[in-house]
């Protein structure tokens, strides 16, 4: 898959039609958020700031003010106290003047000394005393000229007063002085001038605001400093002063020198050291000087920074509740980042796995008539399609050999026309298409299947849709199979159905018949109640009406256990050769009445005595073995085939029964369905033939249950072969093959080879030697070339049916070679009564029927050793065999009763007889015990049959009742009659006419 | 008449008699018998009294002594009847009855001239 197949597909599910624009555009949604809330954060942060800075500034105006006021009442208070210093000072100098005049008297007596006592008690630094010439001294001695001194022309005057002290007149350089008169009498006798000195001054003007020096000026009238506490000024006037701290404002000297000269109050600021700060000029009241104060630029500095202070621990504040909140955002963004990355793994995920379920996809553009395609598939069936291109042509070209589902004549390309699928898809998001595409130049389909998703709408009317298609050939070839395989099953289900009620109608055909004979009876014998004898033969012709229909019924219900499994089959010893032997009673009759020829073949068998169910197997092959019966016409074949299999199994023998004729045969359809239960060919050669259709499946389930197999084959007029294959547990330790004719020699003369090596085999297996030949010259040139060498053979088998040269002709002619000295038994598979007296005329030692299982022969070899050879083993040697014996017989009709006690007594037996069942019950239970040795016991007989006989001689108490042998003479048996013996307890059964071999073989079984 | 010339008239077979019973003496003792036999006396009787079951049974017996006789025209017939009346049903026919009849006269006449 291409690396940037998702993207795309991102790119077409987000509907731009760009690649790989969903991540980054998610990404930048989220960026943007991010960045929008920065910025937002960063103008909330700003305008804070601002109110910040706003408030400093209205704050700085704020302290200025509160200087301005601050100043104005430190200046006033400054004034007033310098003021009062001041008048002080006058007033003093006034005193002294007076002093001074009262001790001198007259101008001569002024002298040093004693102005020097008036110095001690005045703070003057420095007092002169002027003449009245204009002559001055000092209080230290010195002599100054006043004459021209302006203070001195006022103080002689009489004024007292304060002024700016004129440097040059006395030569001082104190910057204040003080004059006053000095009066004697009426008289001034001169003045006196007290100097304050610029230290004296800066004393009384030195100041501290907020614990900085507040610089103080003291100012003439036209400005000139006077006085100040600071001597890091050396301005002379004020204007100088401003001009020197760096207030370069002629606007501010004029209002300065204004407000000097008009004695009103100034408050100006000015740039201090360490910033702005606010002057106040004022004017002392008395002493004529004004005064100006400045707020020290240090407080006002401490003052702001107090301020900025705070402003500073809020900004520092906002900084870093921006700095959180940015770092809060850098986290959100990352959390937002690994959520939409887990997201486009997850969509990645969804989408590559839908890329996997769809082969191809298309984005279309229904308005630009335009798409987009790509396609995951490895091998593309589009080769030659652009990545881009005009929808409209492209759609022809793909869908024009495509055909909707289950239509023969629509074809994609009317579907998918722009108009189509706006329509379409007005009223829903997703449309889906099934449908089948031809393959260029091949007669193969392929089915896709296609979705169709609307992922954009203008206006309500689809404008992009994503289209997906989807390789369905394989789901859809299972399905198609599926479906068939459904079909199927309902046909064979329907079939079934129609078969069972098919049955049913005959059977309840079969079933009305008797019904029908109840109700009319019943009806009748309404009619008739008072004459008893009628309503009597009525209610015997409803019962058995009754017992017909309950014989009907039973058998369907039969059926219906065998097909619903619940039929358990038993484990028991039994003996092949007699089953088959029973099996064959059963039908001799009806084939010798259609005079079919019947032959039956052993192919190998080693195993006689086996466990199963025999009484189930004998069903199925009297089933098999009735059908070739009545499907094969008059004077046809029946065969049988026995033969024993190599086994795999090691306590288990493999037997497998062949039944073929040469009947009607099947058709191959009927073939099929032969196993079927119900199912009877619909055909008019069988029309008459009577059959419930159940007899093959019953047979079929049989085997199944017994883990064996059942084939059929058939040809419609040819013949019918079945060939039945099971497995039945071998009895460990079966007995030996006897030993008592070991070494002796034996010869077979048969047409089937396979039936020669069989007898062959199975003789030497008894231990003689056995020779086989396949023609009755070869057989009698054989015994003759023995009996010349002197060592005849012991037995000479003979078949009945030879080519050239038979049975009979080639026992005759053994006896005109070799006389009486060879026996001779004749094998026949069936019919051997009619040929009877003309084997017998031609010295037939014994007659033995086909098969020829090992038992069988070791009888007639048995025979051969009692009675020597030939016919006197009849009725010669036989007398008083079973002597010591006793027989119950329980027979109804005396004829045949009497023909069994005939012979039974010729055997030495002696016979008890009963009329019928429940005679030979009372009669069974009044004798002791052990005193019949068997019992045989006639199927129909009034009062109480057979079979209910047997079940309650079976229910009496003891070993003896439960173990006595009885065996059932049957006439003309039917399969169900015997297994009905079985069932009441019977060992086993004779068939009628009673054959003497037979007898004589199951009086062996059961008699001492 | 000999018994196999009995045998070759009724339609029956001698050798397959003799191969079952042994001897002629025996085969003629039991011929005789049958002559005392009532089976089929018992079914007209019965068949008339529209007693099927009873009916059945004798016909079936009737059969069932012809076989171990070899009496095989009188063996098919009777045997042709018991089967139609097996299950209680009476599917006999007024053809089958009069050939029972037929054989059965038929027998008898024969073996009442057995020597």
């Amino acid at each position: 898959m291409p690396v940037n197949l998702i993207d795309r597909l991102y790119g077409f599910i987000i509907g731009n039609g760009k690649d790989g624009e969903l991540v980054k555009n998610k990404e930048k949604q989220i960026y943007n958020a991010v960045k929008t809330r920065f910025i937002m954060g960063s103008v909330v942060i700003a305008l804070a700031a601002v109110m910040i800075g706003l408030n400093m500034h209205y704050t700085t105006e704020h302290i200025m003010e509160q200087v301005s006021g601050f100043i104005q009442s430190a200046a006033e208070k400054s004034a007033e106290n310098l003021d009062t210093i001041f008048a002080n000072y006058k007033s003093s100098i006034r005193t002294i003047g007076i002093l001074y005049g009262r001790i001198i008297q007259t101008s001569e007596n002024a002298d040093v000394t004693r102005l020097k006592q008036m110095t001690g008690e005045v703070r003057f630094d420095k007092l002169v005393y002027a003449f009245p010439d204009g002559k001055a001294v000092s209080d230290d001695g010195a002599e100054y000229d006043f004459s021209d001194n302006p203070n001195f022309k006022k103080a002689i005057s009489g004024e007292n007063g304060i002024d700016v002290s004129v440097s040059d007149s006395a030569d001082i350089k104190n910057k204040l002085c003080f004059y006053a008169p000095v009066p004697a009498g009426e008289k001034n006798i001169g003045a006196i001038v007290g100097y304050l000195s610029d230290e004296t001054v800066y004393k009384y003007m030195d100041q501290d605001i907020l614990g900085y020096k507040s610089v103080v000026f003291l100012l003439s009238e036209d400005g000139t400093i006077v006085g100040s506490n600071t001597t890091e000024i050396t301005a002379e006037t004020i204007g100088q002063s401003i001009l020197e701290t760096g207030n370069d404002s002629e606007e501010l000297a004029a209002s300065i020198y204004d407000s000097l000269e008009n004695h009103t109050p100034l408050v100006y600021s000015v740039k201090g050291i360490n910033g702005p700060s606010k002057s106040y000029l004022t004017q002392l009241p008395h002493s004529g000087f004004a005064l100006v104060q400045t707020f020290p630029s240090q407080a006002v500095e401490s003052m702001r920074a107090t301020v900025r202070n705070d402003n500073n621990v809020l900004i520092i504040g906002l900084i870093v509740l921006f700095a959180c909140y940015t770092i809060l955002l850098v986290v959100i963004y990352r959390r937002k980042q690994k959520e939409i990355e887990q997201e486009n793994r997850s969509i990645s995920n969804i989408i590559t796995a839908v890329v996997k379920m769809f082969d191809r996809f298309a984005l279309v553009d229904l308005d630009n008539n335009s798409y987009e395609y790509v396609s995951t598939s490895e091998n593309d069936f589009f080769p030659g399609i652009e990545n881009k291109g005009d929808y409209y042509k492209i759609k022809e070209s793909i869908f024009s050999n495509c055909y909707l589902h289950n239509s023969k004549n629509e074809t994609m390309a009317s579907y998918t026309t722009p108009e189509a699928l706006r329509e379409a898809l007005k009223d829903r998001d997703t449309l889906m298409y099934e449908y089948s595409e031809e393959y260029k130049h091949s007669s193969k389909f392929r089915w896709t299947n296609l979705s169709v998703i609307c992922i954009e709408r203008k206006n309500g009317v689809p404008s992009k849709l994503l289209m997906a298609c989807k390789d369905e050939t394989k789901l859809k070839i299972e399905e198609i199979r599926k479906r068939e395989m459904l079909k199927d099953a309902c046909r064979q289900a329907e079939n079934a159905s129609r078969a069972k009620s098919d049955f049913l109608s005959k059977m309840s055909h079969d079933i009305r018949t008797p019904m029908n004979a109840i109700v009319g009876m019943t009806a009748l014998a309404g009619n008739y109640l008072d004459d008893k004898e009628k309503v009597k033969e009525y209610l015997k012709n409803i019962t058995s009406s009754s017992r017909h229909l309950l014989e009907l019924i039973n058998e369907v219900l039969d059926m219906s256990i065998i097909e619903s499994g619940k039929v358990t089959l038993s484990e028991k010893e039994f003996n092949i050769s007699d089953m088959m032997e029973s099996t064959l009673d059963m039908v001799r009759a009806s084939i010798k009445a259609k005079n079919q020829s019947f032959c039956i073949n052993i192919i190998s068998f080693e195993h006689e005595n086996v466990i199963g169910d025999s009484m189930r197997l004998q069903k199925v092959f009297y089933n098999i073995l009735s059908n070739a019966n009545k499907y094969t016409p008059e004077n046809g074949t029946i065969k049988v085939t026995i033969c024993e299999k190599p086994s795999v199994q090691d306590n288990a023998g493999c037997f497998e029964f062949i039944f073929e004729d040469n009947g009607i045969g099947m058709s191959e359809e009927f073939l099929k369905r032969i196993f079927t239960p119900f199912e009877r060919a619909v055909d008019s050669r069988v029309d008459k033939i009577q059959g419930t259709g159940l007899g093959l499946a019953i047979a079929s389930n049989i085997v199944n249950m017994m883990g064996g197999s059942i084939k059929a084959e058939s040809k419609v007029g040819v013949g019918s072969r079945f060939t039945v294959t099971v497995f039945l547990k071998l009895i460990s330790g079966e007995k030996a093959a006897p030993e008592e004719f070991a070494g002796r020699r034996a010869l077979i003369a048969d047409r089937e080879q396979g039936t020669c090596e069989a007898a062959a085999a199975m003789l030497e297996s008894m231990g003689m030697k056995a020779e086989w030949v396949t023609s009755g010259s070869e057989a009698v040139r054989l015994v003759a070339e023995a009996h010349q060498s002197g060592e005849d053979y012991f037995a000479v088998i003979v078949g009945r049916k030879m080519p050239v040269m038979d049975g009979i002709e080639t026992a005759r002619a053994i006896r005109e070679k070799v006389g009486d000295s060879v026996p001779v038994i004749i094998a026949s598979a069936f019919d051997r009564s009619d040929i009877e007296g003309e084997a017998r005329e031609a010295g037939i030692s014994l007659f033995i029927s086909k098969p020829l299982f090992k038992t069988k022969l070791s009888a007639a070899f048995r025979n051969l050793l009692k009675s020597g050879k030939g016919d006197n083993a009849l009725d010669g040697d036989d007398r008083d065999i079973f002597k010591g014996n006793r027989i119950l017989i329980a027979e109804d009709n005396q004829i045949n009763a009497e023909i069994i006690t005939e012979i039974l007594t010729i055997y030495g037996i002696d016979v008890d007889y009963a009329e019928n069942g429940k005679v030979a019950l009372e009669m069974i239970k009044e004798k002791p015990e052990n005193y019949y040795g068997m019992v045989l016991m006639d199927i129909q007989m009034p009062v109480m049959n057979g079979c209910d006989a047997c079940r309650e001689i079976r229910k009496l108490e003891g070993d003896y009742y439960r173990n006595i042998p009885i065996v059932a003479i049957t006439a003309n048996a039917f399969a169900e009659d015997i297994s009905e013996t079985a069932g009441a307890g019977m060992n086993g059964h004779l068939s009628k006419p009673i054959d003497i071999d037979n007898l004589k073989s199951t009086l062996s079984k059961y008699l001492k | 008449m000999t018994i196999k010339e009995f045998y070759e008239k009724i339609g029956g077979d001698y050798d397959e008699v003799l191969g079952r019973l042994f001897s002629e003496a025996l085969i003629k003792k039991f011929l005789i018998k049958f002559l005392a036999d009532k089976s089929y006396q018992t079914f007209f009787e019965e068949i008339e009294k529209q007693n099927i079951e009873e009916a059945f049974r004798a016909a079936h017996t009737l059969k069932g002594v012809c076989q171990n006789l070899g009496l095989g025209t009188l063996y098919k017939s009777s045997s042709d009847i018991a089967e139609a009346l097996r299950g209680g049903q009476n599917n006999v026919t007024q053809p089958m009855h009069e050939r029972l009849k037929a054989d059965y006269e038929y027998t008898v006449e024969c073996l009442k001239a057995i020597d």
